[in-house]
């Protein structure tokens, strides 16, 4: 018999601390390669990336108001929030690495290997958790939510599983409670981000304050990504999630076909309108780049150092608004706008004349937040709380 | 001298027309296009003497005063090169290509091209004019809700910076 893996409270805010790290963790991959696409070229390219992106930070939307809802805040700013990319993924046996880098055609297989739908899993150790892999690499996941609870030995078959023993575990703690006459959903409702704060982002965002909300929650998230749970049931129509809507991994999958799918269709045999996807109209960044990759570059190291800067103060908004400031959401939307330009331009400029690579944003965080304390980072923002 | 080598330098003389630094115009993902569009208007020998012009002034000037000063009286000041480095500053603020004067036109060949226009949607959204005043392009690049209640936040970090060069002999 397999073995639950949330099996306390905190086991299950550690997992949804997990979740919320493990989707915004996916946005500086899609962000970098979104940007690296020359402007008016690859319009289709484009908007499926922006689409996905988008509703990666719906998920972390979703996720947080899981944990608001059980009486916790998520916390965006603690240590190792940011991965060091590249950093690994699970994919079924496998793993496979995600760096920040231009929109390639490996860049887009990596996209297809992190949202790819979930197989059933043929043989499991009778001493394993639910949904868990022995790995012989385990080491190499630095993500939380790949492994359980910290364990040593055993990591997530696949993302899909990862969520499955959050729901599974919301279940068996909500059902303890209520035997005595309980609940686990003691969060204030204050705390929710609803749609008056959070619009044109990747669909609805569903305020949690019970198990079944927290479950539609945390089902959206997995749906979205990757489409319906078991594709063997039904292979036609196994694209399109609950909604309706093409998932992630069937988004990313029509540009590899130059076509869009249809109602009706098998996934190997889009019929929908053609387009054309040319990778030659994309800026080609170093993969995974670091500040250190800039000394020789004065005017660049210091855009690089302040991005980071801008995206730390940006996820300090975030945080804030996670824990009953969800006002700062609607200025946020303005900071956002001014990352993509931070962003953009550290990305079409070369990184020397004689080098044939771009410069982009390095995500390193925790050192831009100590040049930041050192007073040698760009200037600070001021944000204002909007009534 | 290659292409490269010319675009170097067409860079480097657009930075101390505009007073923005190479990551600045970079950054605009325009100077392909702006390169070619001039070179295609005035021809490549006009671009070649303004830029050859350009880097004799630079290499001979002391200091910053004199540079300024050789820029004005030798380009700006110039019958058939003030108008193409006019014409430069306000295709990177703008991004619109502005017809050369009549009387230029008249002296020095007329291009079929050489009409007003945006070199391409991409440069309106892009003209450093809006970097300038931090302000948006209208109906382009989101400002997001609200923000025109913000103070405009103007910093001149990207600002061209006079250097002075190793002349050579």
């Amino acid at each position: 018999m397999n073995e639950r893996i949330i099996n306390t409270i905190d086991d299950l805010y550690q997992m949804l601390d997990a979740a919320i790290q493990l989707e915004h963790a996916t946005i500086p991959p899609y962000l970098t390669a979104l940007y690296s696409i020359h402007p008016e070229t690859n319009l289709e390219a484009t908007a499926v990336i922006r689409a996905v992106l988008v509703e990666e930070m719906l998920h972390m939307t979703l996720s947080a108001n899981v944990l608001n809802a059980l009486g916790r805040h998520p916390n965006l700013l603690s240590e190792g929030f940011m991965p060091s990319f590249p950093t690994y993924l699970p994919d079924g046996e496998k793993d496979f690495q995600v760096s920040i880098a231009a929109f390639t055609p490996e860049t887009l297989e990596t996209f297809l290997n992190i949202e790819r739908p979930s197989k059933p899993q043929e043989s499991t150790s009778s001493t394993c958790l639910n949904g868990c892999i022995t790995r012989a690499n385990h080491a190499r996941f630095h993500l939380d939510a790949i492994k359980p609870l910290k364990s040593p030995t055993y990591s997530f078959y696949s993302i899909g599983d990862f969520y499955d023993a959050i729901i599974e575990g919301i279940k068996f703690l909500e059902t303890q409670a209520r035997e005595c006459g309980e609940t686990i959903f003691i969060g204030d409702l204050k705390y929710q981000v609803s749609n008056r704060y959070y619009y044109s982002g990747g669909g609805e965002v569903i305020e949690v304050t019970d198990e079944k909300s927290a479950i539609t929650a945390l089902k959206l998230i997995k749906e979205q990504g990757e489409g319906k749970p078991y594709p063997d049931e039904d292979t036609k129509n196994q694209e399109f999630d609950s909604e309706g809507e093409l998932s992630h991994y069937y988004r990313f999958k029509q540009l590899q076909f130059g076509r869009y799918y249809r109602h009706g269709d098998t996934p190997d045999n889009p019929t929908g309108a053609q387009f054309e996807v040319d990778f030659r109209k994309v800026y080609p960044i170093k993969a995974n780049p670091k500040l250190s990759d800039f000394t020789e570059n004065p005017t660049l190291l210091k855009a690089a150092k302040d991005f980071n800067h801008h995206y730390h103060e940006f996820l300090g908004i975030i945080n804030a608004a996670f824990s009953g400031h969800q006002n700062l959401l609607l200025g946020a939307v303005c900071d956002m706008f001014r990352l993509k330009e931070y962003a953009s331009q550290l990305i079409r400029n070369p990184i020397s004349i004689e080098s044939n690579a771009h410069a982009g944003p390095t995500f390193e965080i925790e050192a831009s937040s100590r040049d930041s304390l050192n007073g040698t980072a760009g200037r600070t923002c001021v944000h204002k709380e909007r009534a | 001298m290659n292409t490269q080598q010319n675009q170097q330098q067409f860079i480097e003389l657009s930075g101390a027309l505009t007073d923005f630094n190479a990551f600045a115009l970079h950054g605009t993902g325009q100077v392909e296009n702006y390169y070619k569009t001039l070179n295609e208007i005035v021809g490549a020998d006009t671009v070649e003497q303004l830029c050859s012009v350009f880097q004799t002034v630079y290499e001979c000037a002391c200091d910053e005063q004199m540079f300024l000063t050789g820029i004005r009286q030798q380009i700006m000041g110039d019958v058939k090169l003030g108008p193409v480095a006019r014409n430069i500053i306000k295709l990177w603020y703008t991004g619109t290509w502005y017809q050369l004067p009549r009387t230029w036109r008249e002296v020095y060949g007329k291009s079929a091209q050489d009409k007003t226009f945006f070199v391409s949607s991409a440069s309106y959204t892009e003209g450093l004019l809006w970097q300038a005043i931090d302000a948006n392009p209208s109906g382009a690049k989101g400002p997001g809700y609200g923000s025109w209640s913000e103070p405009p936040r103007i910093h001149f970090d990207n600002s061209w910076q006079f250097v002075k060069q190793q002349s050579v002999q």
